[in-house]
């Protein structure tokens, strides 16, 4: 059993526009900044979260959730104690939140096929979609690759052995080694799938713009608007 | 008419004097299968990239001679005009497959070459029976033979001419590389012309027509007889190895393992598994893609750990498992993993080796054990797949663990590499009475590597026995 891309994720946020999700996304890292009142961060936060967890992402939430906020911890702790104020702390912890649910939010439910088309329509240049569709389909090869790496070092040097300098070469030139590769033989592979031609494209399935897109897209203009305004 | 013609083709890198092909001629019909096989850095995979016009339009260089499709030179097609005509499935299918699900991934090329959409619906259906696995699966999910047989559809998709594949066995078990192998003869019956890569002959010997051989960039030898092959195959095998039979002798024991489990999310990968190998014993495990047995390697490693990993007894050299202490493993097991590019970071084959040897002599003793010593000074990333394998296997073998643990040695090795890693195991096993545990797919080495054998299924192993059940393993599954 091989299961379905984003067969988990609820139907009234995979199929909204892949464009009108990426413009969330963005919308929701820029409130985070814009955002000095931790009130009002907190706030949309829980919403965002709950949001997240009904449309069915919360599997791909629990598994990086205890890193992000061993960050968010050390952020705000590092913040709160040179300088910071509480809130200023607090805020800046709270956004490294931001920055990962709304990364899920767009990576958790696109897929990146979808995405290209989305953009093709939009007449984006190709070396953009490019690297957008590298980035979401190998960060998961990579990383696997980071894990096999981290382990063959831990076999072959002993504690003893392991000074800063070591470490970064054993962890950094294989990663390195592997990343440029692999982006040789994407790139090759790419164009050898015809990917940048100037030819007339068909498109196997359409991506457009609905009514349900726009609604989204101005309801959470609206909530953030009013809890910015609120608090 | 010839489809594919090469006329006296020669290819040197920019900054080069050696050339990396020279002279070759040749010449392929509609409908034929051909095997090109040589040694490592012979330059089949080179000669691959100027069939499908790589070289020259992707990879710089001199190229003098001619490669000609349908009477036309390569040359003279646009990139896109060549991929309606040639596909290639390169070996890394993880940097093949670009999407996320079957689907997008079959409907990409389509949709670049401006595929109609009614054509598109007809061609996926056709290729859908080819993937043999639902238009919405995850391809992170598929099996390495699913994930292959994925590459090679959505390279028909764009109804080439000519496939060409590199070394497309190289990751698949016995079984899945010969549904391939069936599964590519009925394309060259349906008219496409394949060519395929391939280090060894021994699984593919029995069903190409015609098998080119290279030898430093040239074309040593061609032959279009089948018998031929099939004898060329069988004589190089026996001369590559033959197994030591040994006597058992009495001895501690180095693995203690009973009733262990691990689980990936929900699914076990290993199932109450028991294992219990003597110091000195040369223990072989075979089993299909999925069957757990990297898994098992993992677990006496010491990289599965955690509520995942759980066990009755686990004891090495006579010492209980210590899960808090990490050193424990790593003071007991070496572990070659299978790509050796995750394992070497050091600025010279000399260096690798002295980060476990300590001194100088012993580092000259493991160079010369493995046949190293005029690469001491290379760096690396830059040795062939095959002597990166050895360098590896070098690079943990010489912190003189005595358990040493490898997992698919033979991916990528020709004749002569693999029978120089047999041979250095062999060694290490005799003279510093190393307990040797290797994952392979590959008879041969199986047959050569083996004092014992085990069979793993479904995480558990099912089935043990001496060296000679390879063969009956083998068989049974080609049957």
């Amino acid at each position: 059993m091989q299961g379905s891309a984003f067969a988990g994720v609820a139907p009234f946020l995979r199929e909204l526009h892949p464009i009108v999700k990426l413009i969330t996304t963005i919308l929701i890292f820029i409130y985070a900044l814009a955002t000095p009142s931790p009130t009002a961060l907190l706030l949309y936060l829980f919403l965002l979260w709950g949001f997240l967890l009904l449309a069915g992402l919360g599997g791909q939430l629990r598994g990086p959730l205890p890193y992000v906020s061993a960050a968010a911890v050390i952020v705000f702790v590092v913040g709160w104690l040179f300088g910071g104020t509480f809130p200023m702390a607090l805020a800046a912890a709270v956004r490294f939140f931001y920055l990962f649910f709304s990364f899920t939010l767009f990576v958790g439910s696109t897929s990146p096929n979808e995405f290209l088309r989305a953009l093709h329509q939009a007449r984006l240049p190709w070396m953009l979609r490019v690297g957008l569709l590298i980035t979401m389909r190998f960060i998961p090869v990579l990383k696997e690759d980071m894990t096999k790496i981290i382990q063959s070092f831990s076999l072959r040097v002993d504690k003893g052995q392991r000074r800063l300098g070591l470490m970064y070469r054993g962890m950094l030139v294989p990663f390195l080694f592997r990343m440029m590769s692999l982006s040789d033989q994407i790139a090759m592979n790419l164009q050898m799938r015809g990917f940048g031609t100037k030819r007339q494209q068909t498109r196997y399935r359409d991506v457009s713009f609905g009514s349900y897109d726009l609604f989204f897209l101005l309801a959470n203009l609206v909530v953030m608007g009013t809890i910015r305004w609120r608090f | 008419m010839a489809i594919l013609d090469v006329c006296e083709l020669t290819y040197t890198l920019p900054e080069n004097e050696d050339a990396l092909l020279k002279n070759i001629s040749f010449s392929l019909s509609q409908g034929e299968f051909v095997l090109l096989s040589g040694e490592s850095g012979s330059g089949k995979s080179t000669l691959l990239k100027c069939l499908n016009g790589v070289i020259p339009h992707f990879w710089l260089g001199t190229i003098s001679g001619e490669v000609r499709l349908n009477g036309h030179s390569v040359q003279a097609f646009s990139p896109v005009e060549l991929i309606a005509r040639i596909g290639t499935v390169w070996q890394d299918v993880d940097a093949q497959v670009l999407h996320l699900t079957v689907e997008d991934e079959l409907v990409f090329g389509m949709e670049n070459l401006g595929v109609p959409l009614a054509e598109m619906e007809e061609r996926l259906q056709r290729l859908r029976e080819i993937v043999q696995v639902d238009l919405d699966a995850v391809v992170e999910h598929l099996s390495g033979g699913q994930k292959q047989r994925l590459a090679i559809a959505s390279v028909l998709a764009t109804l080439p001419d000519v496939i060409l594949l590199d070394e497309p066995l190289a990751n698949l078990d016995i079984q899945s590389a010969a549904r391939l192998l069936l599964f590519l003869k009925q394309l060259t019956r349906q008219g496409k012309t394949v060519v395929m890569a391939e280090h060894r002959l021994d699984l593919a010997s029995s069903h190409v027509d015609r098998l080119l051989y290279l030898k430093d960039g040239e074309l040593q030898r061609d032959w279009s007889d089948t018998q031929d092959i099939v004898a060329e195959d069988r004589r190089r095998r026996l001369s590559t190895m033959m197994p030591k039979k040994r006597q058992a002798k009495p001895a501690h024991p180095a693995i203690e393992l009973e009733e262990a489990s691990y689980r990936f999310g929900r699914d076990p990968v290993v199932r109450d598994l028991s294992l219990h190998v003597p110091q000195g014993q040369r223990v072989v495990i075979l089993g299909e893609n999925g069957s757990g047995k990297s898994t098992l390697m993992k677990i006496l490693a010491g990289l599965c750990r955690g509520r995942r990993l759980s066990y009755g007894t686990f004891k090495l050299l006579g010492q209980p498992h210590s899960a808090r202490d990490a050193s424990f493993n790593r003071s007991r097991v070496g572990l070659v993993f299978q790509n050796p590019n995750h394992q070497l970071f050091m600025e010279s084959v000399y260096q690798e080796v002295e980060l476990a040897a300590g001194g100088p002599n012993r580092v000259d003793h493991f160079l010369e054990l493995f046949g190293l010593t005029k690469l001491r000074d290379r760096h690396p990333l830059i040795l062939s797949q095959g002597q990166k394998r050895l360098l590896a296997t070098a690079a943990v073998a010489a912190a003189e663990r005595p358990i040493l643990l490898l997992d698919e040695p033979t991916i990528g090795q020709d004749y002569a590499h693999l029978h120089n890693l047999i041979h250095v195991i062999d060694r290490l096993n005799e003279k510093h009475n190393t307990t040797i545990l290797t994952v392979t797919h590959d008879q041969q080495a199986a047959y050569a590597l083996a004092d014992r054998v085990l069979i793993m299924d479904s995480g558990q192993i099912v089935e043990e026995g001496e060296g000679d059940l390879v063969n009956t393993y083998f068989k049974r599954l080609v049957r």
